[in-house]
């Protein structure tokens, strides 16, 4: 077949006006909105239709969503102007599709050029009237292509000049540039709105900091989570706002820890702490940050940061910690029950003495002469046994009494010392020596005075009844404390008992496990609750000179023991639950 | 207040056991009040050191003392000739050492803080059960007393006869003639100045004798 008939004159005429339209749309797409680019393709289209005489013009796009088509996302035909997408299968058109997949542009003047393993690309042609065909592949960076541009005659064949094709070649990378930019925009919206779905099911709330740009940027979650008003009021910064209503316990932690992210000397926060929400009340958030871009110097420049309100996970640990302090009281006053022996004893003997004396004092006064030098050592006594049983009902009160837990700094050698009174009559009656080492000058530790006492009565009641069956000589507890050379302080309780058997050594932490007739198994159980609350830690193990050791290692109270939230820092039930 | 005992002039002794010094002091105070003299002492040890009389006298005792408790005690005393009435005083009773203490034998079983006219008719009781054991004894002593005399020989044929043996059998089992029995029957029976052998069974039996321990003696 040969071409139409030149006309040098139109033909310049054509190249020209070809010329100015590539110019033209290539200023135009390189910023083009990406809302704006399917219109502007499709306009493109129909000028290039225009200037170089085609019929039709179409971008075909292969999709992942249905990799066995290719779909004519900008079609436009002479005749009927531009055309809603309509696709097309690989194998209706397999060897075209593979030339295209190739990176190949296939120019085909008529169909009769096709080679024969191309019979079914030119049936389809035939089917849609297509006389001359060129396709140029679309792809970027030298990837594999995603689409190509086809470009057709319907009326008449063609001639594709190699100055022609190459013209056309810069202008398909210039959608393809213009495509792929908005494939990639389409795919960070995608996982933006992933994201955005992500926060929202797992309840975080987001945030950003530019320090650099002094800006910030917080996502309606995190607006919910801290309350943050919702029209952004002049000169309002939310992250001020937020910073602002943090409890004031918690918020120098916070700070501090924010200081290090942003010079860099850590990389990420977690942290809990306690919010004040201007409408809720307090809430507890769980907050984590990271650095998302540093400076040269190494701080950071942008940091990014999720949210997430804890209060319902932290009521129900407060709850949790509700039902230990319960369970606690329970074994408390159970340990107590066993020590029944000394505590009656201790409250009445005061008791039966004040009241003979009592007796002594009324016969002394019915009597005619009141025999006054008589009285006074009567009235002493009373008083003297008065304080005494005074002061067994303190020791006593603490422990019997229900409780919450409250810090406060305490000397562990003191605690040791009001325990060993309390049971001092038992040791006696048992026949069981007791001696104490310790250390002078021990640092003082933040803890729950009436727990940690009856971590030590467990304690020491645990070892009483280890010596139950030894010989009246071999009945001997050792208590002791210690600093350690990493900042805690160490108590140890030790006995002169048979120690403890190997198998079971790892279960006697473990609740309701007794090697006692009559044990709830609960004391040394609630022991490590207790210790576990003080963030500190309960072991035992068996001494070579026989005999078994349960040691308590407590973190010695000093600097950056600012506001510790966790279990034992929980403010009082109280202030929690509104009053009914 | 005047004791009820027999004689007029030793007060009868209350011997207080307890460990701890206030009660102890406050208890003796007001024991004294009764009209009782008072003896302390810190502890069951301390107690078994002191020599035992047959003096009008009773035990206040606490139950639980490092060392010897107040029922060791109590078994202790059992032991000997002239067994104190016991009247335990406690911080802490329970049913099983109450019951333990009651069956060997005390007089009563106080808890602390104990009122005066509780403490004071226990006392009582127990100083009129030592009294009436006391006079058992002492007529029991006296009883025994007239077997002193009594030559070996004779012991053995008393105790046959108090098991209910004939004179025939008597020479019997004792390789003797049955004369000579007759003998030491007649002697035996006017050393211990009775006319039957009814009357002889009796007398041996308020002696607290035995027919087996007669020879013991």
């Amino acid at each position: 077949m040969s071409p139409e008939k030149t006309n040098p004159r139109r033909e310049l005429e054509e190249r020209l006006r070809f010329e100015t339209l590539i110019a033209d749309l290539s200023s135009k797409f390189v910023n083009l909105p990406a809302g704006e680019l399917d219109r502007e393709i499709m306009d493109a289209e129909r000028r290039i239709c225009e200037v170089l005489g085609l019929d039709i013009l179409a971008l075909w796009q292969k999709s992942d969503e249905a990799p066995d088509f290719f779909t004519a996302t900008h079609y436009y035909s002479v005749q009927e102007g531009p055309q809603p997408p309509g696709r097309v299968k690989v194998e209706d058109l397999p060897w075209l599709m593979q030339q295209v997949l190739a990176g190949q542009i296939v120019t085909i003047s008529s169909l009769e050029d096709l080679p024969p393993e191309a019979a079914r690309d030119r049936e389809l042609c035939r089917q849609l009237g297509v006389k001359s065909n060129l396709t140029i592949p679309l792809s970027v960076g030298g990837q594999r292509p995603f689409g190509a541009l086809g470009l057709n005659t319907t009326l008449a064949q063609r001639d594709w000049t190699d100055e022609l094709v190459k013209r056309l070649q810069l202008l398909a990378q210039v959608f393809a540039n213009a495509l792929a930019r908005k494939r990639a925009d389409q795919a960070v919206r995608q996982s933006e709105a992933r994201l955005a779905a992500g926060t929202e099911l797992a309840g975080l709330g987001y945030y950003e900091i530019d320090y650099a740009k002094r800006t910030s940027f917080i996502d309606d979650r995190f607006r919910e989570i801290c309350g943050v008003p919702p029209d952004r009021r002049q000169g309002l910064d939310p992250v001020q706002f937020w910073m602002e209503h943090v409890h004031p316990s918690d918020l120098q932690l916070l700070l501090d820890e924010r200081q290090k992210l942003h010079d860099g000397r850590i990389d990420r926060i977690s942290a809990e702490y306690r919010y004040l929400h201007p409408d809720l009340g307090e809430k507890w958030i769980h907050h984590l940050a990271r650095i998302a871009e540093r400076s040269a110097a190494g701080g950071a420049v942008r940091i990014f940061g999720v949210l997430r309100d804890i209060t319902p996970q932290k009521q129900a640990e407060a709850e949790l910690l509700r039902q230990r302090t319960e369970l606690a009281h329970i074994a408390r006053v159970s340990t107590m029950g066993e020590l029944a022996a000394s505590l009656a004893h201790e409250l009445n003997q005061p008791l039966g003495a004040i009241l003979a004396n009592a007796e002594t004092a009324e016969f002394l006064l019915e009597q005619d002469t009141l025999a006054l030098e008589e009285m006074r050592p009567v009235v002493t006594a009373i008083r003297k046994d008065g304080e005494r049983a005074g002061e067994v009902i303190r020791r006593m009160r603490g422990l019997f009494g229900k409780h919450e837990l409250k810090l406060e700094l305490l000397d562990l050698n003191s605690l040791v010392h009001d325990v060993r009174q309390l049971v001092s009559r038992d040791l006696a009656l048992r026949g069981i020596s007791l001696s104490v080492a310790l250390a002078p000058g021990l640092p003082e530790i933040s803890g729950d005075r009436t727990h940690l006492q009856q971590v030590v009565l467990n304690l020491i009641v645990n070892a009483m009844d280890a010596l139950a069956g030894q010989p009246r000589e071999k009945r001997h507890i050792r208590v002791s404390t210690c600093p350690t050379t990493d900042c805690q302080v160490e108590m140890a309780v030790t006995d002169s008992g048979p120690g403890i058997e190997p198998d079971t050594l790892p279960r006697v932490f473990q609740p309701f496990y007794t090697t006692k007739p009559d044990g709830m198994g609960m004391g040394l159980s609630i022991a490590r609750t207790i210790i576990d609350a003080h963030c500190g830690r309960i072991w035992a193990e068996n001494l070579t000179t026989g005999g078994a050791a349960f040691r308590v290692a407590l973190p010695a109270s000093g600097k950056g023991q600012v506001a510790r939230p966790g279990p034992v820092g929980l403010p009082p039930r109280s202030t929690r639950s509104p009053a009914p | 207040m005047n004791p009820p005992g027999s004689l007029p002039s030793p007060r009868p002794t209350v011997l207080i056991v307890d460990d701890d010094l206030s009660f102890r002091e406050a208890i003796e105070r007001l024991v004294r009040t009764g009209g009782y003299a008072v003896q302390t002492f810190a502890s069951a040890e301390e107690f078994l050191q002191c020599t035992p009389t047959d003096a009008p006298a009773c035990v206040l005792l606490d139950l639980d003392m490092p060392g010897l408790s107040g029922l060791d005690l109590q078994s202790a005393l059992a032991q000997v000739e002239n067994p104190l009435p016991i009247v335990f005083l406690t911080g802490k009773g329970s049913i099983s050492t109450s019951v333990q203490a009651m069956r060997a034998g005390a007089e009563d079983f106080l808890t602390k803080p104990a009122r005066k006219q509780l403490l004071f008719a226990a006392i009582e009781r127990a100083l009129a059960r030592g009294a009436q054991e006391r006079e058992q004894r002492a007529r029991r002593r006296e009883l025994r007393a007239r077997f002193d005399p009594l030559t070996p020989r004779e012991r053995e044929v008393l105790a046959h006869i108090l098991s209910g043996q004939t004179n025939k059998q008597i020479a019997g089992d004792l390789g003797a003639a049955e004369r000579t029995i007759k003998m030491h029957r007649a002697n035996l029976m006017a050393k211990l100045q009775v006319q039957s052998v009814a009357e002889l069974t009796l007398l041996a039996h308020q002696a607290g004798f035995p027919a087996s321990q007669i020879t013991d003696h």
